[in-house]
């Protein structure tokens, strides 16, 4: 019975193709609406959240952001001081980034240029901070930071770039840091879990303005400093606090350490930013925003259930003589409101199906645009269309009950 | 058929009144009417006399406001609209002179619809309407739509409807009404056929012709009945 009824809807609204399809409508936007935002507001949490997410929550980052005197902010005596005890600070460390030329050599002994990559320069107390798995090969040794060896570590994805393989252990890279040029050896493959935490580079490589080698390059921050001679002062430092509770607390007796240190520093000279805020931060935004879209979504789904129970009060009318004649021939007031249910259902199911097919489609080129990467969830899909449906169950029930109370002899008449 | 005691219909001092609003219209008077089964009565009278609001009740899509209707000796007037409902669908069958197939659904569908709210398969829906198709010669047009044939056609489409779910009664207002005389004496006929074959049924017309045809022919003049005597037509 039920698929009959189910096959009468879909031949009648076939029979109204235009009609029907423009009743969906609504409720199509409204669905896609609702995945588009879902999968796109999920792909950008990944996007925005990925590189932050597993660093875990007792971790901070200081930036100088005093571009005067940026340099001598935060001096290698400092961060000595601070090592030798700020209260619940477990690590600190100073990171250099350089925007690298790899070049390698080709079977054919000529050189070729591969392209530019992000170095990140590390101290032995970066992996205290964020580990660097290893994959193959081995990590900087204590001598590798004290005398500044020319040795590479490469992540997965730069291996893969530069030779083909993720086995890169033994293979020479030439690598161009500024005006200096460093041949180094790849001593170990690693697996990161930051991503590339400062991106200014990588936003200029995406942008197209080079061409760049993905993943991340590390080197020690001794190797650098013997390229570029020993820095007055950093302007990034990556830290830790002891466990989470006191994260933010550690954060600002450490500025308050600098600053005392140094009077000259202005008020924004050094901006700190606790990754668990910003978790919650851009949890919190994205969150108003899904917010603020599902309610758009809701009111369209709203209209176009209003806009099916109008055409199928409409189609009610239209067929009131054919109402008539299946009750002549025995048909109950069940089975007409079952009727018009099943079409006002199959209607928005249909619509509920279009929609998440329109707003995968969409949420699929938005993510390709902005390079996100496309998440979504199947229950999502589910739910989507099954809410659709219900619209069609909850706004069908008007026109079906008229229908079903039509009396047999008045509908017959009617012409 | 099965031979029960009493009468089919059983009609006992039945009236139906309309009333819409202020206005009260007594369509039906004091009707008292057996038919047994097997029996074919022809209903005559001019129009707006009360035919088809009679054949309405007879055939239960209505309701009496007074007196009683027994079909099958069973009160009518105690059924829910599904009892109704379910007492159209098996046991009586109709047909109007409007054909009222429905005009989106071919031939065949249209012979298969009361078998859909008996629950009958889909399978042996197609073959009971065929099988009925075939009963007035319209087989090879099962997949035309209503409105790819001829009047006569139509009735006896409407016809094999229904008949689709063997229903003991057959009622049928102004069959031929809206056909041509060649259609309408073949209409005539097949439900001739179907008398033979042992159901009951009903004929409204406004042809004495056709009236003359039946074994048992009554007036409707003002809602009220009158039998007229075998062999002694009105004039
Ligand atoms: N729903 C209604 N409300 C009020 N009056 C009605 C209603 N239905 C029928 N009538 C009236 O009842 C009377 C009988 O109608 P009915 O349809 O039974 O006549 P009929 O004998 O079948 O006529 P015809 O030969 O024209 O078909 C008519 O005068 C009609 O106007
Ligand atoms: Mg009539």
């Amino acid at each position: 019975m039920i698929r009959d009824a189910v096959r009468m809807a879909w031949r009648s609204l076939r029979a109204n193709r235009i009609r029907s399809l423009l009743t969906m409508l609504g409720i199509i936007v409204g669905i896609a609406a609702v995945i588009a935002v879902v999968s796109i507001g999920e792909g950008g949490k990944d996007a925005i959240l990925g590189q932050f997410r597993e660093i875990g929550a007792n971790q901070f980052l200081l930036e100088v952001t005093d571009r005067r005197s940026g340099d001598t902010l935060v001096t290698p005596e400092d961060l000595e001081l601070l090592r030798s005890g700020l209260d619940g600070l477990e690590a600190v460390s100073a990171l250099q980034q350089r925007l690298g030329l790899t070049r390698k050599a080709r079977p054919d002994g000529r050189e070729s240029t591969e392209g530019y990559a992000i170095v990140a320069a590390i101290d032995p107390w970066y992996t205290d901070i964020l580990a660097l798995e290893t994959i193959a090969g081995r990590q900087f040794t204590d001598s590798d930071h004290h005398q500044g060896t020319p040795v590479i570590l490469v992540s997965e994805s730069t291996a893969e770039a530069l030779y083909g393989t993720t086995d890169a252990v033994g293979r020479d890279l030439d690598l161009t840091l500024s005006n200096y040029r460093l041949q180094a050896r790849v001593v170990g493959v690693v697996r990161t879990l930051s991503g590339s935490l400062q991106s200014e580079y990588g936003q200029m490589a995406d942008a197209g303005m080079m061409e760049r080698v993905p993943g991340e390059l590390f080197i020690p921050l001794a190797t650098l400093e013997r390229l570029e001679g020993r820095p007055d002062g950093y302007v990034m430092l990556m830290a830790a606090s002891t466990g989470p509770e006191n994260t933010g607390e550690v954060a600002e007796r450490l500025t308050a350490f600098l600053r005392r240190r140094h009077p000259e520093a202005t008020g924004n000279s050094y901006r700190v930013v606790v990754i668990a805020d910003i978790l919650e931060q851009v949890d919190t935004v994205i969150g108003y925003i899904t917010a603020f879209i599902a309610v758009v979504a809701g009111i369209s789904l709203v209209v176009g259930g209003i806009g099916v129970m109008n055409i199928m009060l409409v189609s009610v009318t239209e067929r009131t003589r054919e109402i008539g004649i299946r009750r002549a021939v025995g048909a109950r007031t069940r089975d007409i409101l079952a009727q018009i249910l099943a079409e006002a259902m199959v209607l928005t199911f249909i619509g509920g199906v279009l929609g998440v097919v329109l707003g995968l489609v969409f949420t699929y080129i938005v993510t390709r645009i902005v390079g996100f990467s496309m998440v979504f969830d199947p229950r999502v899909i589910v739910l989507a269309v099954l809410f659709s449906s219900a619209v069609g169950l909850f706004f069908g029930l008007y026109p079906a009950r008229r229908a079903a109370r039509l009396d047999p002899i008045e509908a017959l008449r009617h012409e | 058929m099965t031979s029960s005691p009493g009468p089919l219909i059983s009609l006992r001092r039945a009236g139906k009144i309309y009333q819409s609003g202020r206005v009260r219209f007594e369509a039906l008077r004091e009707i008292d009417l057996e038919v047994a089964a097997g029996d074919y009565l022809a209903i005559l009278g001019p129009s707006g006399s009360g035919k088809s609001t009679l054949m309405n009740i007879i055939g239960c899509l209505d309701r009496l406001t007074s007196g009683s209707y027994l079909f099958e000796g069973d009160d009518v007037s105690g059924l829910t609209d599904d009892g109704l409902a379910l007492l159209r669908n098996r046991r009586i069958g109709f047909v109007f002179q409007s054909f009222n197939l429905l005009p989106r659904l071919d031939i065949l569908e249209n012979v298969e619809l009361p078998l859909i709210y008996q629950g009958v398969s889909r399978r042996e829906r197609r073959e009971r309407a065929m099988a009925q198709l075939e009963t007035v010669g319209l087989a090879d047009w099962r997949r035309h739509l209503p409105t790819e044939i001829s009047g006569g056609q139509k009735q006896r489409v409407a016809i094999a409807r229904a008949l689709v779910t063997r229903p003991g009664l057959l009622l049928a207002d102004e069959p031929t009404g809206n056909l041509d005389s060649r259609s309408a004496a073949d209409i005539m006929e097949v439900l001739e056929t179907i008398h033979a074959a042992g159901r009951t049924v009903l004929l409204i017309t406004h042809d004495p012709g056709v009236a003359a045809r039946a074994r048992r022919q009554v007036h409707i003049i003002d809602g009220r009945l009158t039998e007229t005597p075998v062999g002694r037509p009105l004039t």
